[in-house]
């Protein structure tokens, strides 16, 4: 999934704790955690960047095909909406 | 625990209230369940006003309180004291009444929802009375002393400087505070209506706007509560109620004092998990294009191992605490004495503990507190 906005809902709360970005759903009760490039994005994300702006500031810091960034970043996207943790303009 | 307590009995207002609701609902020979029952104020009214028998739960030692206290005022033979937590007790008949004093600062923030829904699921008879049996919710933005002191408290003169950083976690604390009404910055709104018996328990999501009435310097928004006990009688600590209980509101501060203008609106949201003792809540300031995004859960100790362990995809392992327990536990086969426990646990096992006074304190305490009389 890719989007112009995203938002971060009420219910949700994140945490730096060591290197590890801790993500907690409120509602459920439930926990997630981000890879580095996971908590990038997400800072990225709940700044107001669009999907595509994001994937461009990734492939300045990573070595990988633009693609390969866009699908994981997609999976992730998708991932992170099915669990209520954002909520995406197309 | 009793400083706590002697709090609950001087309060004269919460205690007629408490009164009246029973004696409204009483018609004499009931069974009652006093959940949470403290230092068992509210079952003793309950048997004083007719009642036949009162169950008197609390999972704390103030239950030894309870069955003294009881026992002075000749009530002993018709009170049942049982001492665990009200979720996981087994009572050996269902009951008229349920009554409960439960009620945090923001009236649901201690999980007395999940705790009385339980309970009229499994204690009470069909078309059984439940007290309290509603709540409603305010919530307004405030302005006071107090709430300033809390928002720089680890800042204050005489603390450290390499504690300063505990700041970001009292502003991300839920206070309980005495508020008078010229603290509110702007007139309070309902955040909530909930029955008790219907509501939703495990989870709360509310959206309101505040309107600011007088410039000031904002600290935080404040919520409380009015408890209907029965139809008709309430209680609350609210600061705008004329004879209020005493019990403190909840104060949820900003991240940094805002100034406010008079006719300015802001947008909060509050979201509540009570089960886990977690509150979130959210302040934008639209004139400003400033937002505060708080949480009990980033004013705690965080350990990431106990958030690995509630994977329900992990395979746990006993740590050597747990295997020790289990250990100690092994020898329990009904015939064994405390004592010959203890000497096996220290011809055998001595290499598992520092000193032999610690292998004999940890029997002590594994023997007192799983096994039965």
């Amino acid at each position: 999934m890719t989007f112009t906005m995203a938002s971060v809902p009420a219910h949700v709360m994140v945490r730096q704790v060591g290197d590890e970005t801790v993500i907690l759903n409120l509602e459920t009760g439930t926990y997630f955690g981000l890879n580095p490039i996971g908590a990038q994005y997400w800072q990225l994300l709940s700044a107001g960047k669009p999907f595509a702006d994001i994937c461009a500031a990734l492939l300045q810091d990573y070595d990988v095909p633009y693609e390969e960034i866009r699908r994981d970043l997609g999976r992730l996207t998708d991932e992170l909406v099915s669990h209520g943790l954002i909520e995406c303009q197309p | 625990m009793l400083e706590e307590h002697r709090g609950y009995l001087g309060d004269t207002v919460r205690t007629q209230a408490f009164h009246a609701a029973l004696a409204r609902t009483l018609k004499g020979g009931e069974v009652v369940a006093d959940l949470g029952c403290g230092s068992g104020i509210l079952g003793q009214l309950a048997l004083k006003l007719g009642a036949a028998h009162v169950y008197a739960i609390d999972e704390g030692p103030i239950l030894d309180i309870a069955r003294e206290s009881a026992a002075r005022a000749g009530l002993s033979e018709r009170t049942t004291f049982i001492r665990g937590r009200v979720q996981q007790v087994v009572l050996p008949e269902q009951v008229d009444v349920l009554i409960c004093d439960h009620v945090g600062y923001l009236g649901i923030d201690y999980g007395v929802l999940d705790l009385l829904q339980d309970a009229i699921r499994r204690f009470l008879k069909p078309g059984g009375a439940v007290i309290p049996s509603r709540l409603e919710l305010s919530l307004a933005p405030v302005s006071s002393k107090a709430c300033e002191t809390l928002l720089r408290s680890w800042r204050a003169d005489g603390v450290p400087a390499e504690f300063h950083w505990l700041n970001d976690w009292t502003v991300n604390t839920k206070h309980g505070v005495t508020l008078r009404p010229d603290d509110l910055l702007g007139p309070p709104v309902p955040l909530a209506d909930l029955p008790i018996r219907s509501v939703r328990a495990d989870f709360h999501s509310w959206k309101r706007t505040l309107e600011i009435e007088r410039d000031g310097s904002m600290h935080g928004i404040a919520g409380w509560f009015d408890c209907e006990l029965v139809p008709g009688i309430h209680m609350s600590n609210s600061p705008l109620a004329a004879t209020p209980i005493n019990r403190p509101v909840a104060f949820l501060p900003l991240g940094e004092a805002v100034n406010v203008r008079a006719g300015q609106r802001i947008d909060a949201s509050v979201v509540c998990r009570p089960a886990d003792a977690l509150l979130a809540w959210t302040i934008r300031f639209p004139d400003q294009d400033v937002e505060f995004r708080q949480s009990t859960w980033l004013g705690m100790p965080l350990d990431l191992s106990n958030i690995y362990r509630a994977d329900p995809q992990r395979v746990p392992r006993l740590t050597p605490t747990a295997q020790l327990r289990d250990m100690i536990l092994g020898y329990c086969d009904g015939r064994r004495t405390a004592a010959e426990i203890e000497a096996l646990v220290l011809a055998k096992h001595a290499d598992a503990f520092p000193t032999e006074a610690e292998a004999i304190r940890m029997v002590t305490r594994v023997l007192g507190s799983d096994t039965q009389p």
